[in-house]
């Protein structure tokens, strides 16, 4: 491994927190649905350079699994999903852009001072790859917080599951059936989140989660 | 003689609710399925018992030990115990007309998968794969908990999802770092 090789998949790591930042910028629904295409499209490069870098064949076919599912069938489903609610306009925040943007810088800072000490023993590659899979994570943690649409949450959930697919190809020895089926647990839980969407909608008009905390019986 | 009985039994094991569901979101008729549901229940519990004395050997991705044989035979044993109490539960829920018997369908065949989802992580013999039965087991329970579809079902399914789900994705971040730090 030449030290080019070992820049492109920083490069491409790096541009996975990067999506993030910018996934956790978007005030638009269907821009939130683009980038996170591109989200999955940058997992997809970076799993497929790793399977080049490691002679791992089976990280191709987890690089297939990231690309045609969430980088093509769940985005469109979604999207489709926007057009059928009427939701595409703009996503309530909680906390407004500025903070959250500062926030997320705060929390790669963390990942990365957590990350590099515990991982001393293993080769430099994948230490930063966990450092960079952690603040991944931990954006998606940021998003799911920071919104109130049930779309925006949904897209912080599936990105943090994209931080964790980056993690595991670090990680040498997961068998290719539980990458698989890690593949298709992902797209079961969009299929649940779809018809529960659905339901939401019939049942409260939004998919603004605060009309759910509305329901509780303790103000009644 | 006693490892294959093992091994049938295992099979049984998981195959049985695996069966289930889908012979359950094949039939419509709820009488038919919340019967079919105990019959099956009865079979997966034992099958459980059956493993208590018949090991089979231990597999790429299978195991059955000490441990996890008990949990197993206590899982069967409630959901064999629920199975009885639910087919009763669920009758008197179609007549006030709570549930409609196209809900019931997809319920039987869920406790099924439900069941399956809890013997596979019981029985596997790889994290990873014992992280996907825990996930399709939450994920399962979601769709269950939100079958009311009131407005009450509907925020406890969806934080359930939400926590659930991240508390699992978290733990899918703990495997891989197991994963990584396993010495090899």
């Amino acid at each position: 491994m030449t030290a080019l090789d070992g820049d492109i998949a920083h490069l491409l790591a790096g541009s996975l927190v990067l999506v993030s930042f910018l996934l956790l910028y978007q005030d638009r629904m269907f821009a939130l649905l683009n980038f996170f295409a591109v989200h999955a499209c940058v997992l997809a490069f970076s799993v497929g350079w790793q399977a080049y870098l490691q002679r791992a064949p089976h990280l191709f076919i987890t690089a297939l699994i990231a690309l045609v599912f969430k980088g093509v069938i769940i985005p469109v489903a979604l999207h489709r999903i926007v057009v059928r609610l009427g939701i595409h306009r703009t996503i309530e925040t909680v906390v407004s852009i500025g903070p959250t943007m500062l926030f997320g810088m705060a929390l790669v800072a963390l990942s990365v001072v957590v990350m590099l000490p515990v991982t001393q023993s293993s080769g430099v590659f994948v230490r930063e790859d966990l450092a960079f899979a952690l603040s991944v994570v931990l954006l998606g943690f940021l998003m799911m917080v920071t919104r109130r649409n049930a779309v925006s949450q949904v897209i912080g959930f599936m990105s943090l599951e994209n931080g964790l697919v980056l993690a595991a190809t670090g990680a040498r020895g997961m068998p290719l059936v539980v990458e698989i089926s890690v593949g298709f647990s992902v797209l079961i839980a969009f299929l649940v989140v779809g018809i529960f969407l659905f339901r939401i909608r019939e049942r409260f008009d939004t998919v603004d989660l605060q009309a759910l905390d509305m329901a509780r019986g303790e103000s009644a | 003689m006693s490892a294959s009985v093992g091994t049938i039994a295992l099979a049984g094991l998981l195959g049985t609710p695996a069966f289930g569901t889908l012979l359950l979101a094949a039939i419509p008729t709820y009488r038919v399925t919340a019967a079919l549901n105990i019959t099956l229940c009865a079979l997966t519990l034992s099958c459980a018992a059956l493993l208590y004395s018949h090991r089979p050997e231990p597999s790429l991705y299978l195991l059955v030990d000490d441990v996890n044989t008990v949990f197993l035979i206590i899982g069967a044993l409630v959901g064999f115990t629920t199975s009885v109490f639910s087919a009763g539960y669920i009758a008197h829920e179609v007549q006030s007309r709570k549930l409609r018997s196209r809900d019931l369908r997809f319920y039987h065949a869920l406790y099924q998968f439900l069941m399956f989802a809890m013997d596979l992580a019981l029985v596997s013999n790889n994290i990873g794969l014992m992280w996907v039965g825990i996930e399709l087991a939450t994920l399962t329970t979601v769709v269950m908990v939100g079958i009311y579809r009131t407005s009450a079902a509907l925020e406890a399914a969806w934080k359930y999802f939400i926590l659930g789900s991240v508390g699992i994705g978290l733990a899918l971040f703990g495997t891989i770092l197991v994963y990584l730090a396993a010495p090899r």
